[in-house]
Formats: structure tokens, C-alpha cells, sequence
């Protein structure tokens, strides 16, 4: 008897925790191999003016922002970002899913100390020299307190495959 | 206590409040759409707030940003949530550059008030000039 299917929220929700963990696998198991990723932005502006332009200081500061297509992009932006950064916590979140999109949004309490993870909070070590961004980017090597919001963003097309976007908000403070 | 409202409902409600609040740049009516002790996780500063520092939060933006208009580009309901993602567009007042960034908020109904927020933003940044009468 085959598993029962999961919910959308479910499957944001596993994704979620895959992620996480590093796992490489996450990419195929989740993910159309059509997948529109997107992080923040574009670093070159949008011929529609829909999607949100990144600044060269803050692309050349955190260079994993911006937006993937296709699974192989995937792949390279989890790489790049799990070279540069180590999750070493993550609070509760909440998912919300409504016919074929799900949201995840992390749900912030008043800030404690900085090695305890607020409500939703990740708490990420920079790996290598981010730079600095308008002073949100630490220094390397410090390990400091973050939040990081991950609304992901799931739409079935018209050829029943599941494209996804995602946009995370990284916000970091010594 | 649990919102009666249906999804198609919170979801209107939301959009109603957005219109309101943002582009017809009423900021009272959060007294009205909001409970009385409602709390933004989220506001102004990533500091928690409520009725009374959104409302002053955006009554600055008024003054800063003339033309500030949101659009609403996608929206989840689910349980007493609702979950929207969001472009504010405006131009700049010294640079006339057009200016946007993009959002993400969670709300929380009880009754058939909004009780709670959750938010996230990209920074600003420039953007493409739009047309309002297009939204």
C-alpha cells in the first residue's frame, strides 16, 4: 500500500528540514527540473519589472542571491551557499498552504541571547568572507545571531508539474 | 478565540485593508481592520509593535514616499492565516529614481479582526516605473 500523499504544507515543510540538514538528494526529491528558485532577487534588472533587483554591493556580498532555473542551478546555489554558510540552529515556522501555493514564514519572538534561536530564527556561522552589505553582514568567523526568512512559493502549470520559487530575506546582526 | 470568517473572506478583508491603509493612504482604518491588542512581531525597526506605532510607521511613509503604492501579487489562506506577497513601488523624492521592494506577511484573524502580523522585506531598490491604472 503506497504512503499516503503529503499536504503541500507537508512537503514545504520536509523541504524545509532537508535543506537544512545539507542534504544533497534535496534537490531531486523536491524540486521540478524546471524549478524557478529565487533569492531576494536579480542581480540584472527585470525586463518586466516584476522581480526585484539586487544591488551589485549586496550580489557581490552574498553571491547566491538571485535566481536559478533549472535543478543544476539549484544544485550549484545550494553548494555555494553551504560552503559560506553553517546553520547551527532553526526555530519553528509556520507553513500555510491554499490550493496549489504554500508559504512558509518563520514566526519571531523578542530576541533572547544570541545562541539560543528566537522563534523561527536560524542561527547561521558565515564559513568565508561575506564582505559587508548597508552593515547587515558580519565579518567572518564571527558567529552571529540571524534571521532568515524563507517564503516559499509552490504553483502547479498547466503541464501538472510544480514549479517552485522561493525568496529568503537574510538579515544578519553581530 | 477563532476568526468565523471564511478564507475567501480573510482573504478580502486583506486586500481591503492594503487598498485602505497603504494606497488611499487612510491610516486610521487600522483601528478598525486591527484588534485592540493587536501585535505586529515585525514592526517598524524588526521591533515588535502595535496599532499605534504601524499607524505612525505609516503616516512616515506618507510623508516620505508620495507615491507609495502596494500591489498584492499572490495570497494564501489557511485556518485563521493569511499570507500575501507583496511589491511597494514609489518614487524617490531626491533621486526621482522609482524605488521598490518586495514583501512577505502573515496574518493572524480573530474574529473578524486581524490580532497578529509576521513580516519579511528585501531591501529597497530601484525599480521599473509602473502604471497604477494597470493594477
Amino acid at each position: 500500500m503506497s504512503a499516503p500523499a503529503q499536504s503541500n504544507s507537508e512537503v514545504i515543510e520536509a523541504y524545509l528540514n532537508t535543506v537544512m540538514c545539507k542534504d544533497a538528494s534535496v534537490v531531486d526529491r523536491f524540486f521540478d527540473p524546471d524549478v524557478e528558485y529565487m533569492v531576494n532577487g536579480t542581480p540584472t534588472p527585470d525586463p518586466e519589472g516584476v522581480l526585484p533587483l539586487i544591488s551589485a554591493e549586496c550580489h557581490a556580498a552574498v553571491p547566491w542571491l538571485g535566481l536559478n532555473r533549472g535543478r543544476r542551478a539549484m544544485r550549484e546555489f545550494l553548494a555555494h551557499m553551504h560552503r559560506n554558510l553553517e546553520v547551527t540552529a532553526f526555530g519553528p515556522r509556520e507553513v500555510n498552504s491554499d490550493g496549489n501555493k504554500a508559504a512558509g514564514l518563520p514566526l519571531v519572538s523578542p530576541p533572547r541571547a544570541v545562541d539560543r534561536p528566537n522563534r523561527g530564527d536560524l542561527l547561521l556561522r558565515p564559513l568565508r568572507a561575506p564582505g559587508r552589505v548597508d552593515r547587515q553582514i558580519s565579518l567572518p568567523g564571527k558567529h552571529i545571531r540571524c534571521r532568515i526568512d524563507i517564503p516559499h512559493w509552490r504553483q502547479l502549470d498547466a503541464g501538472d508539474r510544480w514549479r517552485t520559487t522561493s525568496s529568503a530575506d537574510v538579515v544578519m546582526r553581530i | 478565540m477563532a476568526t468565523g470568517l471564511t478564507l475567501e473572506q480573510m482573504k478580502r478583508f486583506v486586500s481591503d485593508h492594503f487598498e485602505d491603509f497603504v494606497n488611499k493612504r487612510n491610516s486610521g482604518v487600522i483601528h478598525k481592520n486591527m484588534t485592540p491588542d493587536f501585535h505586529d512581531n515585525d514592526g517598524p525597526g524588526g521591533k515588535p509593535t502595535g496599532v499605534d506605532g504601524d499607524e505612525r510607521m505609516m503616516l512616515n511613509l506618507y510623508k516620505a514616499m508620495r507615491d507609495l503604492h502596494l500591489t498584492i501579487e499572490d495570497m494564501i489562506a489557511e485556518g485563521d492565516k493569511v499570507v500575501c506577497r507583496n511589491i511597494w513601488r514609489w518614487t524617490d523624492a531626491a533621486s526621482g529614481k522609482k524605488m521598490q521592494f518586495h514583501g512577505f506577511v502573515l496574518w493572524r484573524f480573530e474574529g473578524d479582526q486581524i490580532a497578529e502580523r509576521w513580516a519579511t522585506v528585501t531591501s529597497p531598490a530601484e525599480g521599473t516605473s509602473w502604471n497604477a491604472g494597470q493594477l
